[in-house]
Formats: structure tokens, C-alpha cells, sequence
């Protein structure tokens, strides 16, 4: 008797919470229910093989990230919380830096809105996991485009949008000119870094001999190399733009460049659709930059004549509005320019203050890399 | 006072009639002498212990004073709540009073509580003092102020003063809830802490919490509140009780579990009510993803403390099962979870967990599914230590009180498991105080924690590569320390006050 009263009671409440749950649940039961779940899968696996590409790509239309972005409203964005200029976090709690930029660049294009970004701090061990989880839409932390990353890591490299290279500081009182003046010379560089590898890779190959000095982190570095204890620093030249900066000693940064490290955002394999738009996305800021369309003059613009430009911007000519069907707004480049900025004006804000020049990351037509296929 | 007199009264007129052992009150001289210089090598060992602890003291106070705390002084927002939008900041300090309130009154009912409890039992009672509860807590208050006067602007300063004056307010009206109404105004507390995630995070998934959370206070509520209008909890009156069950139920059987099924579904049908009204209405808010710094630190600890502990307790009861699948579940899960690193199980939910699920089905956020994975880790070694508790318990116990006619779920409840956590709390609170130092794991799943902070505030241009980390790290591990002392500090006040050790 008293058992089973216990038990009804039990069962009363149980069946109360069921109902709840139940009631509660109907606003949420339609997103969950009609999940494709092969949509995935099968797009991964696909990669290997190009004729069936084009199936996966058609099965990408309509479930794949390009529309979870838009329904979610959001962008997730992996950066760096610890690379100044690129990636940090400021004092009012801020993402920001280079990198950062290119996130609401894609958020601008995509949902139209630059601010719609959600970061995720990443170190250099789990950027490519979260990727591949798809826990992140996006990479944007500078990562060096290489075929072994391209190839194993399962990412999908997109248009390069800075080109950095292993370079070398030196004290400034320093008699070191070049590579060549490193005999026998201690180097300051970082432990289990591509940098070291680098170094015992080229030094080895042109026979000069050196004391590598091995650091865990920059915070142990940086005095070692102010007091002397080695006579050259050596990391990506954009990082050692940045700590000169802040050393409080006269250096000198050398024009030896010894590695190619194109940095640019990264998305998962499989997602052609997404890659598509997050490529042209990052390519309207160069272009912007070629034709003088900045956030400040981008009014000015709209009754231009130049058809490429209007073209470019989204605006009608002879009253239609060319399509470029990569599956964002027709606006996309006019959104970017005007809530983030061209190329130029994102490296201004970001890198110039760290005193790195454009050089290789100048426009083609000022004799540097950055040059990016025509928007028709 | 009058009892000393007494005696060093007794004490005189003793001494003229017999010898004295000698006193053994020494001048400092004397005693510095007899114990730190008595012969050579102690000697020795005192200098250098001497010139040790100056040198420590020396560079400490040397660096204290010569250390720029500027990075500190401008990210004091970010160590303290992380990236929490700066113009919502009001979010943040509402919170922080509702939250205060609803301890406050939470401390004070149960203060009087106990107090009541121990008046009848004629134990002696603990008087309430403000200064008793400063001493408690010091170093909380103490590290608060600290961090307060890095602060540049006046707001911070009045939010720290009126979140203490809105704790000291409520315990004020905690205490003078008549001790009856303890359920109730425990009940009030557990509200006023769910308005104030409300308040704090909208109607995010937070929203749905608190919904959770209300129903299943009240079911609570509901349930002691009937158990109580049956004398059903005084083991006196079990035997008797059930047979005053038996014959005194004033309305059949079936229709009382009607009436409660009706009453859950009603209380059903007003929570969805409340439910649908609180996500209609847009209240802004933030929810926990967005959330960082301390703040983040000690929300999950105290989440993953107060789901843990249940889970743990619900696991060791399990374990100790005469029912196959209960048994081996627990055994399975306990040994399972125990056996494996934290972080593997941390990059688990974060890495793995969202293969698992189609891109396009919204999984809860990378936080949620932290909070999920602590609750399970700490629940699976807080079952291993419940369950030493469990076996520390005469069998006699269990045999006493079976022979006395209580049921297997009593037996547990009001015999077995009062002795078995009493026995164990050092070792609870070890596995809380170390659960809240494994929440600096977060870090490696791109949450901005506690930690974590002062690595982002290093790398800011103006303080990037100047060795700052000797100021920042220094400031968080004081933060850890304040809370995990007073963790400790207070798990030792409640193992005198129930007598661990002694009875």
C-alpha cells in the first residue's frame, strides 16, 4: 500500500515534468528534428575524390556552414588572444588586431553585419581540432599556409593576407649585416618552434655554425636578449617589429628574410560553398584598396561610372544588379568597406603602428603580392 | 572572567603551603636564548633561517613597491568578469546585490535555524556577532579591497560597498524569519540567486534554468512540506507515524495522488506560462559563454560543486546497490570518469562532441558542455570519498534503525548519511578546493579564465614582452588563495561545530 503510493507519487511528478518538458521543448523540436546527418560525412569524405565533388557541393547548398552561419546569426571566428597587432584581447575586453578584422570582414559579408562575431582564443596546438570539429567556422590566427596543412591538417587555405618571413633582430651597436656575419654567433629563438627548425636548416645548409640560446616563452626572451645574453633574436619578422617596439634599446632589424610564412584564413575541407565566400570576402579588401574606395569615401561611390566599380559594390547597371551567386547579399564588398575598411585601411589601424612596412604586402601595382582576380 | 579570579585566588593560597613546580615564564631574552641559540648548529640553522626570511621579505616588499601595476589597474575589469560587454556592466553589479541578498538571507535563516535547534536541544547556541563573521571571511574581504584599489573610476567602489551592505542587509532579515519558515526563506534565497543569473543573463539558455530551477525548489518545498505535516523526518515518530498514516488519511488514496498529479500539472502549465512569458519579452543579458574572468572561475567551482556533490552522493549510494545495473552503472561511470585525465575529458566535449551532431543542430555552447563534463568529474570522486564516508558507519547503525521499522531510503537519509559526509568533509572539501583550481583547464578550451586573463593582459601592445607576468601572476594566485583559504577556513569551522574528531 504504502510502496505503491510512494511509487504513484513518484510517477505524478515524473509525468509533470515530462509534460513540461514537452511544452517547453516545442520551440526547440523543429531546429533539432530535420538535421541531415549525412551531409557532413559525406562532404568529407568526398574530397578525395573530384568527380564527386560537385554532388557534395550540391548537397552544401542547402545544409551546409554558409546557411548554419546565417540561421545561427553569427560567426565563429578562432584567433589569437596573445599576438599583438594580429590578435588580442585590449583592456575593455575587445578582440583586437589584423586578424580580428578579417573576422567581421567575413561577418560583414555574410550577415551583414561586422560586429556579429563570437571569438574563440586559440593557442597554436588546438587551432586545427577546433577547425576540423567545426567548433569554429573560420581560422583567422596567423597560420602559415603550408601542403602538409593543407594536405594532413584537413584545412582549406584561402587568399593569403600577409606574407611574413623568419627574420633576425640584432642590438643596435651590433657589427651583424646579414646571415653571413652569424659565425659562431648565440641566437635567442623559441623551443619546439617551426622558427628552430628553420634555423638548424639553413645555417646547417650553408655551413655556419651558431649556439642556439632556447626559450620556453617571449616573457623569458625578451630579457635574455636585452642583457645580452645572445647577440641575435629570431622569430617572424611581423613579431619582431612588434617587441622592438617595446625593448627600450636600440635595435636593428635585418633585411635577411630566411622562411615564406603566408598567413591567411583557414576553413575546414569539404565546404567549397563556404571556402568560396570567405575567399572573396577576404579578396573585396584588396580590391577595395585598388580602386581607392575607402570606409570614409565609399559614398562617394554610388553614382560613380565606372561599370567594374559598380559591378564591385553591387550597384545597378542599366538597372540590374550583377549576381555573382557565391550565396551572400549582392552588397557584400559595399557592407565590408564600410563597417571594417579596405586592406589598406585594416593594416593601417592594425600593423603600421607595430612599424611594419607594406614590402611584400604592398598592391601589385606598388610592386607587391597582393593582387586578386577580377569581381565579375 | 570570575572563574580565573577564583582560581589564581586558590592558586595563592596554595603556594604558601606547598612547593611550586617553577615557573617557566621567560623573559624574550631568555627564551629566544634557550630555543633558537641553545648550542651551536641550532644556532647556525636560526641565522640562516633569519637571513632566509629577511631576504624574502626584502625583494617581496622590494618588488610590492618598485612593480608597475598599471597593467593590472587597466585591466581590472578584464581580470575580474573577462569580455563581458562594458556598457552592460550594470548586469554584473544587479547580480552581484541579488546574489548577496539571496546569501545573505540564506546564512541568516539558517543561522536561526540552528540556533532554534540547538535552544531545544539545550546545546549551547553560537552568538551572532559582525565581527565573528569578518574573521571568517578576511581574506575574501581583504583580497576584494585589495583588487578595489586598482580602480580608477568610482563605480566599482560603490558596487563592492553595496553589494557587502546588501549581504549584511539580508542576513539581517534572514535572521529574523520566524526558525518555521526555514523552507521558505530558503526558498526565497534560492529565488533571489536565480534572478539574479536572470538579470545577468536574459533570456538565454539561463532563462530556462531558472524555470528549472523554481520547479524544482518548489517541488522541494512541497515534498518537506509534506513530509513535515506527517512528523515523517523525527525518527521518533517513524514507527508511529506509520500507523497514523495508515488509519488517519482523510480522503481516499486515489484521490490524494490525483490531486497532486492535478496540482504538478497546473504548476506545469503555470511554468510554461512564465516560461513562454520570460522568452517573449527580450531582457538583453548575456549568457555564460560570454562571461570570463573571476567571475567565470567561480561560477563554474560553485557549479560544479553544488551539481557534483548530489550526483556523487546519488553514485556512492549506487555503487553500494544490491541492484545489478545500479551497481555496475555506478562502478562503470565512476571508473570510467576517475580513470581519466580532466582534460582529455575537457577536449572531449569541446573537440569531439560536435562531430557527433550534424553542423547544422544547435549543441549547446562549448561552456554548457564544460559544465556538464566538471559535474561529472567532481561527482565521480566525490562518490569515491562519500562512499569511504559510507563504510566508515557501524553496520549496527543500519541494523538498529531496520530493526526499528524506518525503510531503506529513511535509513539512508537520516542515519547513514549524516555520519558518512560528517566523516569525510576534510576530504570533500580537499576535492572542492582542487576542483576549483582545475577550472584554469578552461584555458585550453579558448575560454577566457581567471588565469588566462593575465596571459592576454601580457600580450597587449603597451605591456607585450616586459616581464609583467611577475606582476599578474602574482595578483591571480592571490585571488585563488583568498577563496581557497576561506574554503578550508570554514570546512574546518563546520567540522568543530559538528564535532568531527571528537565525538
Amino acid at each position: 500500500m504504502n510502496k505503491n503510493r510512494n511509487l504513484l507519487r513518484l510517477l505524478a511528478a515524473l509525468l509533470a515534468i515530462v509534460v513540461i518538458a514537452a511544452a517547453c521543448g516545442d520551440d526547440s523540436g523543429d531546429a533539432a528534428e530535420p538535421a541531415p546527418t549525412t551531409t557532413a560525412a559525406t562532404a568529407t569524405e568526398d574530397t578525395t575524390a573530384p568527380a564527386a565533388n560537385d554532388m557534395a557541393e550540391e548537397a552544401e547548398e542547402e545544409g551546409g556552414r554558409l546557411a548554419a552561419v546565417v540561421a545561427r546569426g553569427e560567426l565563429n571566428c578562432g584567433v589569437n588572444a596573445t599576438l599583438p597587432g594580429f590578435g588580442n584581447i585590449d583592456a575593455d575586453g575587445n578582440n583586437t588586431g589584423f586578424d580580428v578584422d578579417f573576422c567581421r570582414v567575413v561577418a560583414a559579408a555574410v550577415l551583414g553585419d561586422a560586429d556579429a562575431v563570437s571569438y574563440t582564443p586559440l593557442d597554436s596546438t588546438q587551432r586545427f581540432p577546433t577547425l576540423q570539429a567545426g567548433e569554429i567556422d573560420v581560422l583567422i590566427r596567423n597560420t602559415t599556409w603550408t601542403a602538409s596543412r593543407d594536405g594532413n591538417e584537413q584545412a582549406n587555405f584561402m587568399f593569403t593576407t600577409f606574407y611574413d618571413g623568419q627574420g633576425f633582430m640584432v642590438h643596435g651597436d651590433s657589427s651583424i649585416q646579414s646571415v653571413e656575419d652569424m659565425s659562431n654567433a648565440s641566437i635567442c629563438v623559441l623551443q619546439g618552434t617551426t622558427t628552430l627548425l628553420n634555423l638548424n636548416a639553413v645555417f646547417g645548409d650553408r655551413g655556419i655554425p651558431f649556439t642556439a640560446v632556447e626559450f620556453q616563452s617571449n616573457d623569458e626572451l625578451q630579457p635574455a636578449f636585452v642583457a645580452g645574453q645572445c647577440e641575435v633574436w629570431t622569430t617572424d619578422s611581423s613579431g619582431l617589429a612588434a617587441f622592438s617596439a617595446t625593448l627600450g634599446i636600440p635595435t636593428r632589424i635585418l633585411s635577411d628574410i630566411i622562411s615564406k610564412e603566408p598567413l591567411g584564413p583557414v576553413v575546414a575541407d569539404g565546404d567549397t560553398e563556404w571556402a568560396q565566400v570567405v575567399n572573396w570576402a577576404t579578396m573585396a579588401t584588396v580590391q577595395a584598396e585598388e580602386y581607392g574606395i575607402t570606409s570614409s569615401n565609399i559614398s562617394s561611390f554610388a553614382d560613380t561610372e565606372d561599370s567594374n566599380i559598380r559591378r564591385f559594390l553591387g550597384l545597378e547597371i542599366e538597372g540590374e544588379v550583377t549576381e555573382f551567386g557565391l550565396g551572400i547579399p549582392d552588397d557584400f564588398a559595399s557592407q565590408i568597406i564600410s563597417q571594417v575598411g579596405n586592406y589598406g585601411e585594416i593594416y593601417e589601424r592594425n600593423l603600421a603602428p607595430l612599424g611594419l612596412e607594406r614590402e611584400r604586402n604592398a598592391l601589385w601595382t606598388d610592386g607587391g603580392l597582393m593582387y586578386v582576380p577580377p569581381f565579375r | 572572567m570570575s572563574v580565573t579570579n577564583s582560581g589564581s585566588g586558590v592558586h595563592d593560597e596554595v603556594s604558601e603551603v606547598s612547593e611550586l613546580p617553577p615557573s617557566h615564564r621567560l623573559s624574550p631574552g631568555d627564551w629566544i636564548k634557550q630555543n633558537l641559540f641553545n648550542n651551536w648548529y641550532n644556532s647556525l640553522i636560526t641565522a640562516v633561517f633569519i637571513f632566509a626570511i629577511a631576504f624574502a621579505l626584502v625583494r617581496t616588499l622590494g618588488w610590492l613597491f618598485s612593480s608597475d601595476f598599471l597593467i593590472i589597474r587597466r585591466n581590472l575589469a578584464l581580470f575580474m568578469v573577462g569580455q563581458f560587454p562594458r556598457d552592460e556592466l550594470w548586469r554584473s553589479w544587479v547580480s552581484g546585490y541579488l546574489l548577496m541578498g539571496s546569501l545573505g538571507i540564506g546564512s541568516g535563516v539558517l543561522w536561526r535555524s540552528a540556533q532554534a535547534v540547538a535552544e531545544e536541544k539545550g546545546l549551547p547556541t553560537e552568538p551572532h556577532s559582525w565581527p565573528d563573521l569578518l574573521r571568517r571571511f578576511w581574506a575574501i574581504i581583504a583580497v576584494l579591497i585589495f583588487f578595489l584599489s586598482f580602480a580608477r573610476t568610482v563605480p566599482p567602489f560603490v558596487g563592492l560597498a553595496t553589494v557587502f551592505v546588501a549581504f549584511f542587509i539580508s542576513r539581517e532579515l534572514g535572521r529574523r524569519f520566524n526558525p518555521a519558515m526555514r523552507t521558505r526563506g530558503l526558498f526565497f534565497a534560492g529565488l533571489l540567486g536565480l534572478l539574479s543569473l536572470l538579470v545577468l543573463a536574459g533570456t538565454g539558455g539561463l532563462g530556462a534554468l531558472t524555470v528549472g530551477g523554481l520547479f524544482g525548489a518548489w517541488t522541494l518545498v512541497e515534498v518537506r512540506r509534506y513530509a513535515d505535516e506527517r512528523g515523517v523526518g523525527a525518527p521518533e515518530t517513524i514507527g508511529a507515524s506509520r500507523r497514523v498514516r495508515r488509519w488517519h488519511i482523510p480522503y481516499p488514496f486515489k484521490r490524494r495522488v490525483g490531486g497532486i498529479l492535478a496540482s504538478r500539472v497546473a504548476a506545469a502549465v503555470v511554468f510554461c506560462g512564465v516560461w513562454y512569458g520570460l522568452t517573449s519579452v527580450d531582457l538583453g543579458g548575456f549568457g555564460w559563454d560570454d562571461w570570463g574572468g573571476l567571475h567565470l572561475t567561480l561560477f563554474v567551482t560553485v557549479i560544479g560543486i553544488s551539481t557534483g556533490l548530489p550526483v556523487g552522493i546519488l553514485l556512492a549510494l549506487g555503487r553500494q546497490s544490491d541492484l545489478p545495473v545500479i551497481k555496475s552503472a555506478s562502478v562503470i561511470f565512476i571508473e570510467f570518469v576517475r580513470g581519466v585525465p580532466l582534460i582529455s575529458l575537457l577536449l572531449f566535449s569541446w573537440l569531439m562532441l560536435p562531430l557527433l551532431f550534424p553542423i547544422d543542430l544547435d549543441i549547446p555552447g562549448p561552456l554548457t558542455r564544460v559544465m556538464i563534463v566538471i559535474t561529472a568529474f567532481s561527482a565521480a570522486y566525490i562518490a569515491e570519498i562519500v562512499r569511504g564516508g559510507l563504510q566508515a558507519v557501524p553496520r549496527g547503525q543500519v541494523e538498529a534503525a531496520q530493526a526499528s521499522g524506518m525503510s531503506a531510503g529513511k535509513i539512508q537519509r537520516l542515519i547513514v548519511l549524516p555520519q558518512a559526509l560528517r566523516a569525510v568533509i576534510p576530504a570533500l572539501v580537499g576535492q572542492f578546493i582542487s576542483l576549483f583550481k582545475d577550472t584554469s583547464l578552461l584555458t585550453i578550451i579558448g575560454l577566457l579564465d581567471f588565469l588566462e586573463t593575465s596571459a592576454v593582459a601580457n600580450a597587449q601592445p603597451e605591456f607585450l614582452g616586459q616581464g609583467l607576468v611577475a606582476v599578474t601572476y602574482p595578483f591571480v594566485a592571490l585571488g585563488y588563495w583568498a577563496f581557497a583559504y576561506t574554503m578550508s577556513k570554514e570546512s574546518r569551522r563546520v567540522e568543530e561545530r559538528l564535532g568531527v574528531g571528537v565525538r
